[in-house]
């Protein structure tokens, strides 16, 4: 029997029939089942999602029926809707309500009129299930992350649900707390065999969890099935979504003989490397490391140099910068990765000059900053009128404008919709309008404070292209980001941040050869069998 | 400096819900100079023990500007009272006028204190606990309200911070630019926030705001100890309503001001009320003879 079953559901925004967002699509999800939905941005997922959960479905046109537990959403009472159908949204920040996280956690039961007996009873064992008890008094704004993504999830888990519905709960979360937060809808999901519908763009980590994926395309569902099957259609099909498969899954593409099983973690991946015949283990290593060649960038002009820097937030506070010596080069990309509160977000405000060094110099050129929500950068309601007042204030050349616009093909569709309001595009877009409003002020030091947040597979591809290109007009660009994936795809030098300084920089090939934990799950999965792969 | 165990808490938030409620009352009605003296002292060394001094600093600094503008702006306007200090365009200022400014401006923040104090006291679970039920929707809001200061301040930062290396500074350069610069990055902070809250709405319909019934978390008995501070204020607020009642303290500050001398009689009654503004203090202290007593035996 069938807990979730779809039939012929179509629906489209208000009551714009022509361009439905789902399009007659039929699934369904059995009792206890891990389902990943995958797809681009825009596909339909989250609507998907909403629908299902239905209290929040949005408004529009829908035909055909989702069925919950043998029973039409629409007829399921609200107490029903609330405490059967768990839902944990993307952003963990927005998504809190309440001050304290015990009283984020009996939210949702307060609100099923649950007696405070009961309530207590129920907070008190999630919290020791969740391990929230040693946070549990504290303030809300006081946690990391993903602290918070795991109090949204508990505090949903606490109502009972028959099924949890997850849209994108780890874009936000840094890799460290991704394993984390996904670990324990693993556990859920294996310990209290609760259904789970997960949607996700990164695939690295969540697909050797699932046991059935759902790509989904234009609002119809292209496949069904186990992830094996899945990956292979992605593969053959050269679906955008297979950019995001696992790093083993996508090398086992390339070398694999079709007749073994498709590796999605790294110790089914260091398996399948070890049972590979000695001489295609060189030929990977050939034409892997061909791609890998780096640029040698320090002959380059300087772009920006830190010389002595230290910072700190009070007189008598600790350094949160602690003698930080860095020079940028022209045409550079320099990634930093480290974990959070090591003074990542302090460094870049520094070097933004938005803050001032308690000691040091600092010499740069014009430096342009991308927050890791690019909306923060938009202030007028259209796409037009933010180009043409930037345009404006820049002073610059507006026939260059034009120009810098028509080399970039991907930021030339986004500035067709002059009618659109910045903050509607997709995360993709916003980037992109971003990346073309600070190519306006003719920066030379370019800042990015995690860009690959929250992207799909085909943006950041669009994101690596635009970076490329950036970089080749000889612009330096520094990247504070936890995609270390990406950070090997893209850098020239890798720095990582620890205890408030800037350890160990260097090449990309040396950097993430010689970690053992933090470097990419190719560099996990060759380590000992093919030695400089990352 | 060690964190201020504020005991009061431990009462039944609807009974310290009365206690701040008449606290205020009493403070806006004996507008008598000497008792609003009083009130602001009392206030005043609370808030000091509940945030520390610095924060009290802060506070009264903040509150400065308001006040110097009522006592400023009263004596222009007003000409009443007999002792002029001095004369601009034949209009006296008079000392009776800046005395009424000066206990106006403190009127306010005393109201300011006691309610900065209040919320400490009632927090935002206790709040929502005493008021959720009657009026849901201010209860949530003002708890959200709360809960997502420190977040869009940090998200201020952050858009301070991006649209600085765009020339968009609050701190540096002209007045009229600065102005300019604010109310580009406070709208922006607005649009992105409304964003943002389509989330939070959803999220709190998923999790059954709108079903009726409420229970919560943590239930509050009345107690002994409660019946007890209800009656202390009860005794307290029939005094103080006699003692209004007498208009012994009534004050004129025009045209001159009311004659007061600090004898027997009216130093008893300040002080009575000095206690009656002071017991969440009183109980601390008696919180911690208490403790002293029960750890010293052993």
């Amino acid at each position: 029997m069938a807990l979730i079953d779809i039939r012929e559901l179509t629906f489209s925004y208000g009551s714009n029939l022509s361009t439905p967002v789902l399009n007659n699509i039929s699934f369904s999800v059995d009792e206890g089942d891990f389902v990943l939905l995958c797809g681009p941005s825009a596909c339909g997922k989250t609507t998907l999602l909403k629908l299902i959960k239905h209290l929040i479905a949005p408004y529009g046109t829908k035909t055909g029926t989702i069925s919950v537990m043998d029973k039409n959403v629409d007829e399921l009472s609200e107490y029903d809707l609330v405490s059967q159908i768990g839902y944990v949204f993307q952003n963990p920040d927005h998504q809190i309500v309440c001050e304290k996280p015990f009283a984020e956690l009996a939210f949702g039961l307060e609100n099923l009129g649950l007696d405070s007996n009961e309530i207590r009873h129920r907070v008190a064992e999630m919290a020791s299930f969740f391990g929230i008890e040693h946070y549990f008094s504290r303030n809300v704004n006081e946690l990391s992350g993903g602290q918070k993504q795991l109090l949204n999830l508990a505090s949903v888990m606490l109502m009972q649900p028959k099924v949890l519905l997850l849209d994108e709960p780890t874009a936000m979360l840094d890799p460290i707390c991704t394993d984390e937060f996904l670990h324990m809808l693993d556990k859920v999901n294996k310990e209290m065999g609760l259904t789970i519908v997960i949607c996700e763009h990164n695939l690295e980590r969540v697909y050797s969890l699932v046991d059935k994926i759902c790509l989904m395309e234009n609002g119809t569902v292209k496949f069904s099935g186990n992830p094996e099957n899945g990956a292979a259609y992605m593969l053959e099909q050269k679906d955008v979504t297979s950019l995001s498969l696992p790093s083993s899954a996508a090398l086992f593409n390339k070398y694999g003989n079709n007749s073994s099983k498709v590796p999605f973690n790294v110790k089914e991946g260091k398996l399948w490397l070890k049972s590979l015949p000695p001489l295609q283990l060189e030929e990977i290593i050939k034409k892997e490391s061909k791609q890998n060649r780096t640029v040698d960038i320090s002959k380059n002009p300087v772009a920006f140099t830190m010389k002595n820097v230290y910072y700190r937030y009070s007189k008598h506070g600790p350094f949160v910068l602690d003698n930080i010596n860095l020079t940028g080069y022209q045409g550079e990309i320099l990634t930093i990765v480290g974990g959070n509160g090591t003074g990542k977000s302090t460094l870049l405000s520094v070097l933004s000059r938005y803050r001032k060094p308690t000691a040091g110099k600092i010499n740069t050129g014009k430096i342009g900053y991308l927050p890791q929500d690019p909306s923060l950068l938009f202030s007028e309601d259209t796409v037009g009128l933010e180009i043409s007042n930037t345009v404006f204030k820049s002073k610059l050349d507006p026939a260059k404008a034009n120009e810098l616009a028509d080399s970039f093909p991907s930021i030339a569709r986004i500035l067709n919709n002059t009618d659109t309001n910045p903050l509607d595009l997709s995360g993709g877009q916003k980037q992109l309008l971003a990346f073309y409003k600070l190519a306006l002020y003719d920066i030379e030091v370019l800042i990015l404070d995690e860009p690959v947040k929250g992207l799909d597979g085909l943006a950041k591809k669009e994101l690596y292209e635009i970076l490329k290109k950036f970089q080749s007009k000889g612009i330096c660009i520094v990247i504070v980001t936890h995609d270390l994936e990406f950070a090997a795809l893209v850098s020239n030098r890798i720095g990582m941040m620890f205890d408030n300084d800037i350890i160990s920089l260097d090449t990309p090939k040396d950097f993430f050869t010689s970690n053992y934990f933090y470097t990419t799950s190719r560099c996990k999965i060759s380590r000992g069998i093919l030695d400089g792969l990352y | 400096m060690k964190e201020y165990q504020n005991h009061f808490m431990q009462f039944h938030p609807g009974i310290t819900f009365i206690y701040f409620v008449t606290a205020v009352i009493f403070t806006v009605t004996f507008t008598h100079p000497a008792f609003l003296t009083v009130s602001a002292i009392m206030c005043s060394l609370y808030l000091i023990l509940l945030f520390g001094i610095k924060i009290f600093s802060k506070n009264l600094l903040y509150s400065a500007p308001m006040v110097l503008f009522i006592i400023i702006i009263n004596p222009l306007f007003n000409h009443r009272g007999i002792t002029p200090i001095l004369y601009i365009n034949d209009q006296p200022i008079t000392l009776e006028a800046v005395l009424y400014g000066l206990f106006t401006g403190l009127l306010i923040i005393c109201l300011l204190f006691w309610f900065k104090n209040m919320g400490s006291v009632i927090d935002s679970y206790r709040f929502l606990y005493l008021f959720g039920r009657f009026i849901p929707t201010i209860a949530l809001m003002t708890t959200m309200t709360i809960r997502f200061i420190p977040y869009f301040r940090r998200k201020l930062e952050e858009i301070q911070r991006t649209w600085h290396t765009l020339g968009v500074s609050t701190q540096s350069g002209k007045i009229k630019y600065r102005l300019n610069s604010g109310i580009k990055i406070m709208s922006v902070l607005v649009s992105v926030s409304l964003e943002n809250s389509i989330d939070t709405a959803d999220s709190m319909r998923a999790r059954g705001y709108n079903l009726k019934k409420k229970t919560h978390y943590h239930t509050y008995r009345f107690m002994v100890k409660d019946t007890l501070l209800l009656g202390i204020i009860l005794v307290f607020t029939i005094l103080l309503i006699m003692i209004k009642l007498t208009h012994r303290f009534d004050f004129n500050y025009y045209p001159k001001l009311t004659e007061f001398h600090l004898d027997l009689n009216n130093t008893l009654i300040l002080i009575c009320y000095g206690v009656f503004l002071g017991i969440p203090m009183i109980y601390n202290v008696l919180e911690g003879l208490r403790w002293h007593l029960l750890t010293s035996e052993n």
